[in-house]
């Protein structure tokens, strides 16, 4: 539908409001805005299903989170009932505000949910993969590798099982399991194996240049430092108030070094690839929109801070403040389902 | 047999009876007379403030003191598993727009640090002041610092004295040296009306400036006991909060607007799919 860097864009746009705010009406447009790219990617999306019952059990969310804040916060001006102080934890007034911000914490859960299933839905794990940086590709092979180990065993459980009802065999207790769990181990064992030889057919770990001992102990000393200093310059940027120059300076520094031994390490390792993702205009043109409202929360959270936040306890009102402009942009994230192909051009375009 | 059941009726009875007496001393006694506990806050500048506060409850927690004292505490209740003080008058952090805990993200850590007062000395609260409960005769000190220096000692007759003993300065506080010690106001008992917390006299804006004119340490006191109800069950009052409802109106038409054109586009891409 589109290309996977494209709704990584998108995705970084999508979490990043719900993150910095609290204010519900905010939250329910973001919120809306998913439901509906959501509604459009399931349809030609495998993991629909599976997806689909996660989000049901995301709804009981709210049904916890709600009660939670309403019975533990006794603050507020808006009092529904009372409850005995001699309760412990719960004894107290049950506000409205209570109830208001257990619901904006439970919609902004939700709506995390809900972004990641549409990001799940609609990109493609084996597409997504193939961008690891060259120097993580042996983590992405192996995460490509996890990814399709457990559907392929999933599948030859189910096969397992359905050739030892043929025999007669039923399951009833643990110890009805052993003739399920033996043919599984092997049958994996086996795809292993098969898949190291394929692996070494195909020239794996070939593609590498070769590198002098010294160079490489080189290598691994500078990444070793360069997290090191990576972690001490956060650490004293954000834990010394009156040394963060420093600190700043020192990250700045680790992370340069850590982008030139990455590239270093990079160029090692030759590609060859097979399919080219195509990046159509449309891709263009979501990763435009999600770049500039990403940009456009992050300057309002700069600037205006109060802009996104929301706090309904007293001194300050129950009622959440609400931009037009904000609510407009952030509205633009329904953009994905609308310029997501018809079917009738999926299937001309494949 | 028979005995058996005789046992199992006497066992019964006795655990009826320490259930009973359970729940007899958990349910509050009468209320006898109004109750008095102290506040004392220190802030940034070294100024201290006391103030009495009087209720009608065997116990109250220490978030009540504080509401019922008449001072502008901001508190926050954003993670639902407790209450934070951030912000007593004028120290402190704004919570919306900055984290409670603003100057406590490094090495020198401020914050409104809680303590109490047991067997006449300060000690630092292990509890919340939403989950410590203060009885009658309790001292509750409030200090924007780092935790380690507790507020003067006071006794509770110094804080609430008796009806006549307003305005006298605490000894126990080193007398200010300069010839014309800036008091801080002292708090007139507010009419039962004015339940608004803004609405009961606070302090002086001069007192609490900081770097106003003043460096020693000026006391006030609240002589008589506030008789002021908690402000939970004040009616809810738009012109006390920071965001005018009219102005909010046109937002809340554009929200409506947002969520319909949404809902608009939602149910034509459906229509569009299938």
């Amino acid at each position: 539908m589109f290309h996977p860097i494209a709704w990584l864009l998108w995705l970084g746009a999508a979490v990043l409001p719900v993150m910095l705010s609290q204010n519900p009406l905010y939250l329910a447009i973001v919120c809306l805005a998913a439901g509906i790219v959501y509604a459009v990617v399931r349809q030609t999306s495998p993991l629909a299903q599976s997806w689909s019952s996660f989000l049901k059990l995301g709804l009981t969310l709210i049904a916890f989170t709600v009660p939670l804040n309403a019975l533990s916060v006794h603050a507020g001006r808006l009092v529904l009932f009372t409850l005995p102080r001699s309760w412990p934890l719960v004894g107290g007034p049950i506000t409205v505000e209570a109830v208001v911000f257990g619901a904006s914490k439970a919609l902004s859960l939700f709506t995390l949910l809900l972004l990641f299933a549409v990001f799940n839905c609609a990109v493609d794990q084996a597409r997504l993969l193939r961008w690891t940086p060259a120097f993580l590709f042996e983590a992405g092979l192996i995460t490509s590798i996890a990814l399709t180990f457990v559907p392929q065993t999933l599948r030859s459980a189910q096969e397992i099982r359905e050739a030892q009802a043929i025999r007669g065999h039923r399951f009833h207790g643990v110890r009805d399991l052993l003739p399920l769990f033996v043919p599984l181990l092997t049958s994996g064992l086996e795809r292993a194996v098969q898949l190291a030889e394929s692996m070494e057919a195909r020239g794996f770990g070939g593609s590498l240049e070769p590198l002098n001992p010294r160079r490489e102990v080189l290598i691994k000393i500078a990444t070793a430092m360069a997290l090191l200093g990576l972690v001490s310059g956060f650490f004293t940027a954000t834990y010394f108030r009156d040394q963060q120059m420093l600190g700043w300076a020192l990250l700045a520094l680790s992370l340069t070094a850590l982008a030139l031994v990455f590239r270093i390490q990079g160029q090692r390792v030759r590609r060859t690839r097979y399919r080219h993702g195509v990046w159509r205009r449309r891709d263009t043109a979501l990763a435009a929109i999600s770049v500039g409202l990403a940009v456009t929360v992050f300057l309002v959270r700069v600037c205006a801070r109060t802009a996104l936040t929301y706090y309904p306890y007293p001194p300050f009102s129950p009622r959440p403040p609400f931009n037009p402009l904000l609510g407009s942009v952030l509205a633009l994230l329904a953009t994905p389902a609308v310029l997501a192909p018809t079917r009738r051009e999926q299937a001309t375009s494949e | 047999m028979l005995r058996f059941a005789h046992y199992v009726s006497r066992i019964t009875h006795h655990v009826l009876l320490v259930c009973g007496l359970l729940i007899f001393s958990a349910t509050p006694l009468y209320a006898q007379g109004p109750h008095r506990a102290g506040l004392v806050v220190q802030f940034s500048d070294g100024t201290v403030v006391t103030r009495c506060v009087t209720f009608a409850e065997n116990e109250i927690s220490g978030e009540d003191v504080l509401r019922r004292s008449g001072l502008t505490v901001i508190f926050d209740y954003t993670s639902g598993l407790g209450t934070r003080v951030c912000k007593i008058e004028a120290d402190g952090c704004d919570v919306p727009a900055e984290d409670c805990w603003c100057q406590c993200q490094g090495s020198p850590c401020l914050y409104w640090n809680y303590f109490y007062i047991a067997d006449g000395v300060w000690r630092y609260s292990g509890l919340g002041c939403g989950s410590r409960t203060v009885r009658d005769g309790g001292i509750e000190g409030w200090v924007w610092g780092n935790g380690r220096t507790p507020p003067p000692l006071i006794s509770l007759d110094d804080i609430c004295g008796t009806s006549t003993a307003a305005n006298t300065p605490i000894p126990t506080v080193p007398a200010p040296p300069s010839p014309t010690p800036l008091e801080a106001s002292t708090t007139a008992p507010p009419s039962p009306t004015a339940s608004e917390p803004g609405a009961s006299p606070a302090l002086s804006p001069t007192a609490l400036a900081p770097g106003a004119t003043f460096t020693p340490r000026t006391v006030s006191t609240s002589g008589q006991p506030s008789p002021t109800p908690p402000d939970s069950r004040t009616p809810f009052n738009d012109e006390a909060t920071t965001t005018a409802p009219s102005a909010n109106l046109g937002g809340y038409a554009a929200f409506a607007v947002i969520v319909l054109v949404l809902s608009g586009l939602g149910l034509y891409l459906r229509k569009r799919m299938s």
